[in-house]
């Protein structure tokens, strides 16, 4: 795990956006593949994001750096994207009335992929701040 | 922190920022037209049209310097603004031909034996049956009246159809007879009596040999339900003592060689006992129904001698005995138990409160009682075969002995054979039936294709009192006029939500039953369900007659449903909810227990042997007359809504502005209070209303004819089971307004139901099947609403008696509500397009139905979408129609207001609004006036009503701000990223 | 250098711009409520109540309300108005005049003797009944018009038995004075009463009316007709 070790606080955050952008991927088609309803854009910008984390990951200089910021736009633009598809869903949760234009919605799923496109936003935000490297 | 870094995450932040500003902007402007009606923000703006010059030369550019509108067009008149007599003529002539055409089409015939019909062209013939000389055309009701009027005789004696030579001797002893006439009122059948037949009379008949022809008929009307028992103590709808005198004599001239053929024609709108034919040997009967003020008796002349084929079906089961139907006995004049009580606990007119009718057949209305207990007595369950419900069954119950033609019967001059070939389930949630039609005789004529649903009766069914009819009808096709030999193709599409039943005891929804479902076509409903039997690989079948018959199963198609599905059906096509509204209407829910439903289960133990007597429960008396609105804590003042503004906002201007325009506020708000009350008060139209430069609105009224023409009785209408025959007439309907620039609002089509044979106005109703008046209501609606008529269907629901029908209360379980009474009103909405509609006199269980907001509000502008106004059935004074509480509970007009009445509702209203300061009230006239004026807008009313403004849509503020703050996070964001770009690495320190 | 002074524009162009903002938001505040509303318009909202009298009787302005319409879009009720027929009515007295400072409203009312005052009412959907006090009845609704000729209808109270006669048209009558029915009155075992007539011979229609209305103005005092 050298690859690992002794890399700065960027570089960590980097990683854990990563890893929440890949599981908000995952847990994301699994749920939309099964109420099959799979919307273009959230999955372009969502895979936009885990590719440029993954840039920002192996490599340093000017691509990783801003790679990183890409990574951030990714996510961001996923979770605001994956807002304006749920809009729906919370309009009916309000006026208490499920299940009328789209069926099968599972509340906690879309909680989980909301939370996980969150934290890649914000360690994405946190690694833009910081260093990748250590410093000295 | 580093200068790179630092501006590195600025970066981010503000892309972060702008990409879920991005994100929440898209689902906004998305839903900018719901933003915008939630905060009234207005998306159209009136704007002086800018090709105006001063054509008339006033001084002033206003809409008189444009030129009049033509909105609404007719085929008939090149300037709809400047009608010659000569184009209504044109019109007038389509139209009386047209009528002909619906006798034809609507007649249907019943047995012809030895092709005894068609007769020949000019034979010499003895027309019997009082009712020559003065026929049956349509029962007093409003509207209908118009037009050339043909009688019968003269359209038999007509060179150019029959041409028949008719037997003077005995119309002149009719026309001398003075015994009582045929009166709706009075009862009395009025046919002559034997002593007609005097020797000289009857020595007429040698000469006028070639046949006898046969007139019976029957009248109901308004306020007119016929008698289960009249003044000879039998029901009405049997033949009489006179008639039975008749057809003795006639027989005796035929047995003796002297009448070569007997010909029985039905004149009557309703079911008339008919087993009687085989025993005065009478060779063909016909039904031709009512043929109305106008032309009709034309086409009866033409299908005599073979000019028309035909082609016509049963609207309703014709019974043996025409007591026999299950609703019956709950049908007429009952008072409470306890009516002394209800009296006293009610402050409206007693006789508005204390009479009730329970409605405890359940779906076993018409065809669906006779053919599920038919099936029932196949299949060995349901104690089908006791003798509850016997009327003239010999011993059980014995579906050959009770019936004498099922629904959707008819024979023709030539003969015909179908097919179904292919049955698709399609996309959108209908399926598709194909199949051939095929004539096998030697004239040319038309075909009904009806096709036929049989869905599982299962433990679920049964355990929660989802009661399945045997079959029902799902869709029909009419096919053009095929030559002997020749094979047509037929194509049936109907919407799956016709198979789901309405559990109202579980899941409160539509549900799709788990088990085997059966599509068949056939010649009847009989007909169908006998195939579907043969399907299902049972034996024992028979024919109405007792004929032992095998169906054909290649005529059905089945499949399986693997689960109970009650998701699909529970949001309506508008995405509102379906579920229970109607609980109150059904009498176990006040009082448990207390109706045992007609149920499948126990033929014998629920059949309605007898009346059902109701103890009205202090909670029912309460509600008979309580009123529920309440001023809400949170209404405004009154004095705080804003009337009388004038914004300079003209009716011709609103043309095509959508119903949700925040205009529309700013348009009603410069009605005056005292206009806004004046707008509910309905009196053969609207006035004219100075601060919208309104002109007065017209109403008109009837089934049968709204504006100047008389047409067939609906009911003669609709057994041609032709959607086309239906849309053209609500096409010329349609023209007669549109010519005459009147009926605007009308009070037509009729959707009630032919609950028994007795209702006195169901001649002009269709049928005592709601899925043939779904679809044939909206035929006619959807082609009047195209010319400019708002089409208001009535008396929605459940006003299917006349006796007592001012405040009755209509009790009912919410299955036969949903799939009989409402179905048969839903078409007219959902598919037709209406956008007007006239509410009944009745009420749904205590609640007069104008009080009902679950039903004017949830459920015909929430489940079926409706836009458009409400109007009540004559409001006069009723004592039982509160003002207000119809005001607040989603009624718009009050029909018929005039004089003391009219000024007495308006004094009402008044009167609450400044005695508790309710600006709600006035929150509710003016949605009302929206109502009104945005459907009348639609109509042609706006003919020659033209503007000096175009409707130009205006982008609300917010949508640029919208924008405007997108662009500046995106360039900050873009900033930003250049800045941390061209930031340099710090150096590492040494 | 570059970047404190790209900083510095930053900064001031952000104050700049948030300055200018309060300001104006101060302006349109102060502006707002500067001005105290003045009266626009007086609307009259709601009609008086009582518009037929009898000879003898004063005008009752219940019922009747004002709006006032302010200039800045405000509406209140408006309770000073004067009106001016204050002494007891006569049948020349046809309208009311009601006044707030320079804005007069007015009011059509019908001044009547005791013979031309409508006693009560038998309603239905269709038709209304209207009982005048000289003894005539007047079928005003959809069905009604026409359907009192020849006019032979009339109604009389002598203190204990009403009667009311109106056109029987369903049996074919010979005279046109034969036309003229007594209605077969019904009353229930509460007093309510109601009676069956076809108008026009046609529509079958059931006129009641409840005790608690008969009891109010058919008392054993009243008789009908009346003069005058």
């Amino acid at each position: 795990m050298k690859w690992f070790e002794k890399r700065g606080i960027g570089f960590y955050a980097e990683f854990v956006s990563a890893v929440a952008g890949v599981l908000a991927l995952i847990v994301y088609l699994i749920y939309n593949i099964a109420i099959s309803k799979v919307t273009a854009d959230v999955l372009i910008v969502l895979l936009i994001g885990i590719a440029a984390s993954a840039v920002a990951l192996l490599y340093k200089k000017r691509i990783g750096s801003i790679a990183t910021v890409v990574s951030v736009l990714g996510f961001a633009l996923a979770f605001g994207l994956y807002l304006n598809d749920r809009i729906i869903m919370f309009e009916e949760m309000i006026n208490h009335i499920t299940g009328m234009t789209e069926r099968n919605n599972i509340l906690a799923v879309v909680i989980v992929i909301f939370v996980l496109l969150f934290v890649s936003m914000v360690t994405g935000i946190v690694a833009s701040f910081n260093d990748k490297e250590l410093e000295g | 922190m580093k200068k790179k870094n630092l501006y590195r995450g600025l970066t981010s932040v503000t892309a972060t920022l702008a990409a879920i500003v991005l994100g929440a902007s898209i689902a906004a402007i998305s839903n900018a037209p719901a933003i915008n009606v939630y905060m009234g923000f207005e998306t159209s703006k009136l704007v002086l049209r800018d090709d105006l010059t001063d054509t008339n030369g006033d001084g002033v550019i206003d809409e008189k310097d444009v030129e009049l509108n033509q909105y609404f067009k007719s085929k008939f008149a090149a300037d709809i603004n400047n009608i010659t007599d000569a184009e209504k003529a044109k019109k007038n002539e389509a139209v009386a031909a047209f009528v002909e055409t619906e006798a034809e089409e609507g007649a249907v015939l019943l047995t012809n034996h030895n092709k005894a019909l068609p007769l020949a062209k000019g034979m010499k013939v003895s027309l019997f049956g009082r009712a020559t000389v003065n026929p049956y055309t349509k029962a007093n009701s409003g509207g209908g009246s118009g037009g050339t009027k043909v009688t019968y005789l003269e359209a038999l004696q007509d060179a150019s159809k029959a041409n028949f030579k008719v037997n003077q001797a005995l119309i002149d002893a009719y026309n001398a007879d003075t015994s009582p006439k045929r009166s709706a009122t009075a009862r009395l059948i009025g046919e002559s009596p034997k002593s007609v037949y005097t020797d000289a009379v009857k020595a007429s008949f040698g000469e006028y040999s070639d046949a006898a022809i046969v007139l019976l008929a029957r009248e109901g009307g308004e306020s007119n339900d016929l008698y289960t028992k009249d003044v000879e103590g039998i029901s009405e709808l049997a033949l009489h003592q006179d008639e039975k005198d008749m057809l003795e004599i006639v027989r005796e001239y035929k047995e003796n060689g002297t009448f070569k053929k007997v010909i029985v024609l039905i004149n009557s709108g309703h079911p008339m006992e008919v087993k009687w034919l085989d025993e005065y040997k009478v060779d063909a009967c016909m039904v031709i129904g009512g043929p109305g003020n106008s032309t009709g008796f034309r086409g009866v002349s033409d299908l005599l001698v073979g000019n028309a084929n035909p082609s016509g079906r049963l609207v309703d089961t014709y019974a043996s005995n025409s007591l026999s139907a299950p609703a019956t006995q709950n049908f007429g004049e009952f008072k409470y138990k306890n009516y002394l009580d209800v009296s006293a606990g009610s402050t409206d007119n007693p006789t508005d409160s204390i009479y009730y009718v329970a409605q405890t057949e359940g779906i076993y209305v018409g065809y669906k009682y006779y053919e599920t207990r038919y099936e029932d007595g196949i299949l060995g369950q349901g104690n089908a075969n006791g003798n509850a419900g016997v009327f003239d069954s010999k011993g059980g119950w014995n579906y050959a002995e009770e019936v004498s033609y099922p629904f959707g019967y008819g024979i023709s001059y030539t003969t015909f054979a179908q097919t179904m070939d292919s049955v698709t389930t399609n996309d959108d949630g209908t399926m598709t039936v194909k199949g051939t039609v095929k004539n096998t005789g030697d004239v040319a004529g038309k075909s009904v294709v009806e096709l036929y649903a049989q869905t599982p009766y299962g433990d679920y069914e049964k355990k929660n009192n989802v009661e399945k009819s045997a079959v029902q009808l799902v869709g029909f096709a009419k096919t053009d006029s095929i030559a002997p030999g020749q094979t047509v193709n037929y194509e049936i599409t109907f919407d799956t939500y016709f198979l789901a039943s309405y559990d109202y005891t579980n899941a409160k929804t539509y549900i799709l039953s788990e088990g085997d479902y059966y599509l068949a076509v056939g010649d009847n409903a009989h007909d169908a369900l006998n195939n579907i039997l043969a399907k299902k690989q049972k034996s024992g079948m028979v024919d109405q007659d007792g004929k032992a018959q095998s169906g054909d199963a290649a005529k059905t198609y089945t499949w399986k449903q693997t689960k109970l599905d009650d998701q699909t059906f529970r949001r309506s096509k508008t995405g509102h909810e379906v579920t229970n509204r109607l609980d109150e209407a059904d009498l176990n829910f006040w009082k448990e227990g207390s109706i045992t439903y007609l149920t499948r289960k126990d033929w014998q133990g629920t059949f309605p042997v007898k009346a059902t007597e109701v103890t009205a429960t202090p909670e029912m008396i309460k509600r008979l007359c309580t009123n529920t609105y309440e001023k809400p804590a949170d209404a405004p003042s009154a004095y705080a809504v804003v009337t009388d503004k004038n914004s300079n906002i003209k009716l011709a201007d609103m043309y095509g502005v959508d119903f949700n325009e925040p205009l529309w506020t700013t348009f009603i708000q410069q009605m005056s209070l005292k206009e806004l009350i004046e707008v509910t008060m309905e009196h053969g139209g609207i006035k004219s209303m100075e601060s919208i430069a309104s002109p007065s609105t017209s109403n008109g009224d009837g089934p049968d004819g709204i504006a100047g023409n008389a047409y067939v009785n609906e009911s003669l209408a609709a057994a041609s089971w032709s959607k086309e025959m239906l849309s053209m007439r609500g096409y010329y309907m349609g023209e007669d307004a549109v010519m005459a620039h009147s009926a605007q609002q009308v009070w037509c089509p009729g959707v009630d139901t032919h609950r028994t044979p007795f209702g006195g106005r169901n001649f002009e109703y269709y049928s005592e099947d709601s899925i043939l008046a779904y679809e044939l209501s909206a035929a006619t609606c959807a082609a009047m609403e195209e010319m400019g008529v708002s089409a208001g269907p009535k008396h929605f629901f459940a006003n299917d008696q006349e006796t007592w029908r001012t405040g009755v209360a209509t009790f009912a379980n919410e299955q036969e509500f949903r799939e009989i009474q409402l179905r048969a009103f839903e078409g007219a909405f959902v598919k037709g397009g209406c956008t007007s509609v006239m509410t009944c006199f009745n009420r749904i269980g205590p609640t007069w139905i104008g009080h009902s907001s679950a039903i004017q509000n949830d459920l015909l502008r929430g489940e079926w979408g409706f836009v458009g106004m409400i109007i009540t059935d004559a409001a006069g004074a009723n004592s039982y129609m509160h003002t207000v509480e119809a005001i607040m509970n989603g009624n718009d007009l009050f029909c018929y207001m005039t004089g003391s009445a009219k000024e007495n509702r308006i004094k009402e209203v008044n009167k609450q609004i400044t005695a508790t300061d309710d600006g709600n009230i006035i929150l509710a006239l003016q949605e009302i006036a929206h109502r009104v004026y945005y459907t009348y807008a639609h109509t042609n009313l706006m003919n020659g009503l033209s503007s000096a403004y175009d409707v130009v849509a205006v982008t609300p503020a917010w949508i640029y701000v919208v924008y405007a703050i997108n662009g500046v996070l995106w360039l900050g964001t873009a900033a930003l990223a250049v800045v941390a770009l061209l930031t340099p690495e710090d150096k590492k320190k040494a | 250098m570059k970047e404190k002074q790209v900083k510095k524009v930053g900064k001031s162009l952000l104050c700049t711009a948030l300055s200018v903002v309060s300001l104006a938001a101060l302006v349109a505040t102060v502006a707002g409520c500067a001005e105290p509303a003045t009266l626009e318009e007086v609307q009259l909202m709601t009609p008086v109540e009582k518009t037929e009298y009898l000879v003898g009787e004063s005008f009752d302005p219940a019922g009747l309300s004002l709006v006032g319409v302010y200039s800045d879009g405000s509406r209140k009720m408006i309770t000073d108005y004067t009106y001016d027929k204050t002494s007891p009515l006569t049948k020349e007295d046809t309208l009311v005049k009601i006044t707030v400072g320079e804005y007069v409203f007015e009011t059509e009312i019908t001044v009547v003797t005791p013979a031309e005052k409508i006693i009560f009412l038998m309603a239905n959907g269709v038709d209304t009944l209207e009982f005048y006090g000289d003894g005539h009845i007047a079928i005003v609704g959809g069905a009604g018009g026409g359907s009192n000729e020849p006019d032979e209808t009339y109604w009389s109270w002598d203190g204990k038995e009403l009667e009311i006669w109106l056109t029987e048209w369903t049996v074919p009558k010979k005279e046109k004075a034969d036309y003229k029915t007594k209605m077969d009155l019904k009353y229930d075992e509460m007093g309510n009463l109601s009676f069956q007539y076809y108008v026009r011979g046609q529509w079958c229609i059931n006129y009641a009316a409840t005790k608690t209305l008969l009891d109010s103005v058919l008392t054993p005092d009243t008789r009908y007709p009346v003069e005058g």
